[in-house]
């Protein structure tokens, strides 16, 4: 039943279209805690979304990937620090990201599994160390302040509400476009097989290097409206690996490669974040490697596996009943 | 001033050899990068504490029940988490999976022993030794000593006797080492656990010359990894070298650049020479062409 | 590179892996639409030699030419892109993907050209499968095919990159007699009727002598012997490499 429903174009874009309106109007009838709640959802769902370009999609796992959160959020901060108007600063900040994507990315990149993985971590612990000693630029271990908008509270958390809604949107639209396209084919061609695609003539460096840099533009650009909508920021905060580690255990949680698994995972860990943990501060972390080792364990494919198989199962006994 | 500095980066380095050797054994032989291994060093560090405080035992001597509770712990982690893991996934799983475990070992130290930064004042401090023209405090020695006869003791047990020979075979041919009767499996897990032995003795003798805290679990992973990197893994030797290395560039850096780019130095060195020198500094290759 | 119709030319091409010489100083010309066949014992070094040939490997000496340009140091990708394309003796499907999917990627990369869009690839994917017989399997997952399955993919694949060169790395491997009849007689229609030069690697003898234009054979890195079948089949030296010195000699003083 439900399946059907789901493969139904016309109810499909009806559906989506109600909860996009849904969203849209939220704001308005919800208090500011709310707001602020949904605003953090999304801006962990777009950064479990560009992770998920890496993961699922290329078989790649950049844990330091939050190098480009905090290398967003610092220069759209020193930028507007100097006069230069958000928009024109969120835009140096995502091209400082892809000028280390690919002055770093290209020799990376050629490393494979855990060298990745713990080569990006490398990369951000240094640039986070530059952030942190160049006083002088970054405030250093002071930390950062924004300017502050001129208006009422509610207005601005809908303002930065609004905002970090429509990155994540764009952050789908983009791996919907992926997904279908030529180029998509050769991202998942080498994660299938790396040595198959350069047989089959995908120029595998350029590939994996331009699918990294829209996975960091996207990431920086939530960097950027994070370091605003925050109005201070310090390198412990923005550099944290935590953030990377846990958007990748969204993505697990939900489905690596999938477009909506990156999305229902940071929902369901937010929200499980702030109802249960803040409850228990004192256990926080060890209830997150809890909560990931029990992942691991029972639903290793990621939620929108297994719904997929429990949906399969009903219509197949559902036929079964009805023969 | 180029001799002392020297001298200062082989001390750092014998310590960073010995921590450098365990999480080599625990990625080269049972194949996996344990992001638990700051976790397991800094508790390695805490038992000697307690010990120290709650029971007045010698902290030098208390490198041993350490050693002793993280075997056990580490070769507990390998049978019920790691393996598992292992066998249903990827090795990013398996990765996430180290990484779960270092946050539940960081929530326990924080709860029992909070954030706060200890440190072992020993007999010994205060004492210093002349070498040259250089000032050596005795405690920095008697912990090189250690260090190095620990990593020799190591070395011995893996080419010299049995169960050390079968890790071996375990890693370099699985399937033939099943064949000639090896518990390939409780090999792997021994090996962690060795693993995880070795790296609460470094934090135990660390607890001796500097403070440490939770906060610094990261950061030793990361110095690990450096070393692994340039040593190569699951040798003994390897970890020497790229330990040493690790020591002598980051006690140069630390005069020449400042203390608080300590960290920054070695991942840069480590992305340098995974990017320069694809083979490691000993002919490891860390990626195909 | 002297004559206009040489499509591929290997010049002393070597390569060492420590002390072993897998390929040595090994020369050869195949011309723009022959169908040449390269045999020799196991670890004569062929699979080595396709890889050099394609960039996979860099070389300890000598050089490539195709179509006339130098291709010694160009990378795997750009290799495909000028219209050489090859299969994987140890076959190297697109986990995760289709069949469909894997020979789709195949007809959107592959010899440059105009790139196609999606459904022009599927097309192209489709009449690909049509030929190796594997269009009724084109929805399953490679995890779900046979051995043989598998090469029947691999030669859709790279047929699906609109090669001017096909170098075909053992695809006969595990067929059945009659398979290989088949197998055969596409391989003579893809080099007569679709006009793509061929270099392919084979075991199975008969099926080599009886396609084959020429026969190149490599033994211990080096090459041996090179003409028709009719004078590879009588060459003592390639008799020698196949069936051992033993026998050779068991045979001369059998008279
Ligand atoms: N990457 C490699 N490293 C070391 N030796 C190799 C490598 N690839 C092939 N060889 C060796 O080169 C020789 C030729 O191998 P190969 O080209 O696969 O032979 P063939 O395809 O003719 O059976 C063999 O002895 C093989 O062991
Ligand atoms: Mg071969």
């Amino acid at each position: 039943m439900l399946r059907q429903l789901f493969e139904n174009k016309k109810i499909r874009i009806i559906g989506i279209s109600a909860i996009v309106l849904f969203l849209m109007g939220i704001p308005w009838l919800i208090t500011g805690y709310w707001v602020r709640l949904l605003t953090s959802i999304f801006m962990y769902a777009t950064l479990s979304k560009a992770i998920d370009l890496m993961i699922g999609y290329l078989g790649y796992v950049p844990f330091g990937n939050v190098v480009f959160f905090g290398l967003g959020a610092y220069t759209t901060g020193i930028a507007m620090s100097h006069g230069i108007p958000f928009p024109l600063a969120m835009v140096m900040g995502a091209l400082i990201s892809i000028m280390v994507c690919i002055f770093i990315g290209v020799p990376v990149l050629r490393l494979r599994g855990h060298y990745f993985a713990v080569a990006t971590v490398g990369l951000n612990g240094a640039i986070m160390a530059i952030a942190l000693n160049a006083t002088a630029l970054t405030g250093g271990a002071m930390g950062l302040t924004f300017p502050v908008l001129p208006a009422p509270p509610e207005i601005i958390y809908r303002y930065f509400y609004y905002m970090m809604f429509a990155l994540m949107v764009a952050a789908i639209i983009v791996s919907i476009i992926i997904v279908k396209s030529r180029f998509g084919y050769a991202v998942r061609s080498i994660k299938a097989n790396e040595e198959a695609a350069r047989a089959l003539g995908i120029n595998t460096t350029v590939t994996k290097t331009a699918i990294w840099i829209i996975s960091a533009i996207i990431t920086s650009i939530a960097g950027a409206i994070y370091g605003f909508w925050m109005s201070y920021i310090s390198t412990m905060d923005v550099f944290n690996i935590m953030i990377g580690v846990t958007c990748i255990l969204m993505t697990l949680l939900g489905g690596a490669g999938t477009i909506i698994g990156p999305i229902l995972g940071a929902l369901i860990f937010q929200f499980l974040s702030e109802m249960v943990w803040s409850q228990f501060l004192e256990f926080h972390l060890g209830i997150l490697g809890v909560i990931t080792i029990l992942v691991i364990f029972f639903i290793p494919g990621g939620l929108v596996a297994s719904l997929k198989e429990s949906f399969t199962r009903a219509k197949v006994q559902h036929k079964e009943a009805g023969s | 001033m180029i001799f002392e500095i020297a001298l200062n980066g082989l001390m750092l380095g014998g310590l960073y050899t010995l921590m450098g050797a365990g999480f080599s054994l625990q990625w080269g032989i049972s194949g996996i990068i344990n992001l638990a291994y700051g976790g397991m060093t800094v508790l390695g560090a805490f038992v000697a504490f307690s010990l120290f405080r709650l029971v007045s035992v010698q902290p030098l001597v208390s490198c041993i029940p350490a050693a002793i509770i993280m075997f056990s712990l580490g070769w507990a982690i390998y049978k019920f988490f790691l393996r598992p893991t292992i066998r249903r996934g990827t090795f990013f799983v398996t990765l996430i999976m180290t990484f779960a475990i270092e946050l539940v070992l960081e929530n326990f130290m924080l709860y029992v022993w909070a954030s706060d930064y200890r440190i072992i004042t020993s007999p010994y401090s205060g004492i210093s030794v002349q070498i040259l023209h250089a000032e050596v405090p005795l405690i920095k020695l008697i912990m090189f000593a250690i260090s190095i006869a620990c990593v020799y003791l190591v070395h011995l047990f893996m080419s010299k006797t049995k169960p050390g020979k079968a890790i071996q075979a375990s890693a370099l041919n699985p399937q033939g080492a099943r064949v000639v009767g090896i518990d390939v499996e409780k090999m792997y897990a021994i090996n962690f656990g060795i693993g995880a032995a070795i790296g609460a003795v470094a934090g135990a003798l660390m607890s001796n010359i500097t403070s440490f805290s939770v906060v610094l679990t990261g950061s030793l992973v990361g110095k690990v990894f450096v070393i692994a990197v340039l040593g190569g893994l699951g040798n003994i030797w390897g970890a020497a070298l790229g330990g040493i290395t690790l020591g002598l560039v980051e006690s140069y850096g630390t005069i020449t650049i400042g203390s608080e780019y300590n960290e920054a130095i070695g991942l840069v060195v480590m992305v340098l020479v995974l990017v320069l020198r694809p083979r490691g500094l000993i002919g490891r290759k860390y990626w195909d062409v | 590179m002297k004559e206009n119709n040489a499509e591929l030319v290997v010049k002393t091409l070597s390569k060492h892996f420590g002390a072993l010489r897998a390929v040595d100083e090994v020369s050869f010309e195949v011309k723009r639409g022959e169908l040449v066949g390269l045999i020799g014992p196991n670890g004569a070094g062929k699979t080595t030699l396709l890889n050099l040939i394609t960039g996979f490997l860099s070389k300890t000496k000598g050089e490539v030419f195709f179509q006339e340009r130098d291709i010694t140091s160009t990378t795997p990708d750009r290799v495909a892109k000028i219209g050489i394309a090859r299969t994987f003796q140890i076959t190297k499907p697109l986990v995760g993907m289709t069949v469909e999917e894997n020979v789709m990627a195949g007809a959107l990369f592959g010899r440059a050209g105009r790139p196609r869009s999606i459904e022009e690839a599927r097309k192209k994917a489709r009449e690909c499968l049509e030929l190796t017989g594997m269009l009724d399997k084109k929805d399953l997952s490679v995890g779900q095919l046979t051995i043989p399955d598998m090469k029947r993919l691999e030669l859709s694949r790279a047929m699906a990159t609109d090669p001017h060169l096909l170098l075909l790395d053992e695809v006969m491997a595990g067929l059945r007699p009659t398979e290989i009849d088949e197998a055969l007689s596409l391989i003579k229609k893809l080099n007569e009727t679709m006009n793509i030069t061929i270099i392919f690697i084979e075991h199975v003898m008969r099926a080599v002598m009886s396609i084959s234009q020429r026969i190149i054979v490599l033994d211990h890195g080096k090459k041996i012997a090179e003409g028709s079948p009719e004078d590879i089949a009588r060459n003592p030296l390639v008799i020698e490499a196949y069936l051992g010195k033993k026998y050779m000699e068991r045979r001369k003083s059998n008279g």
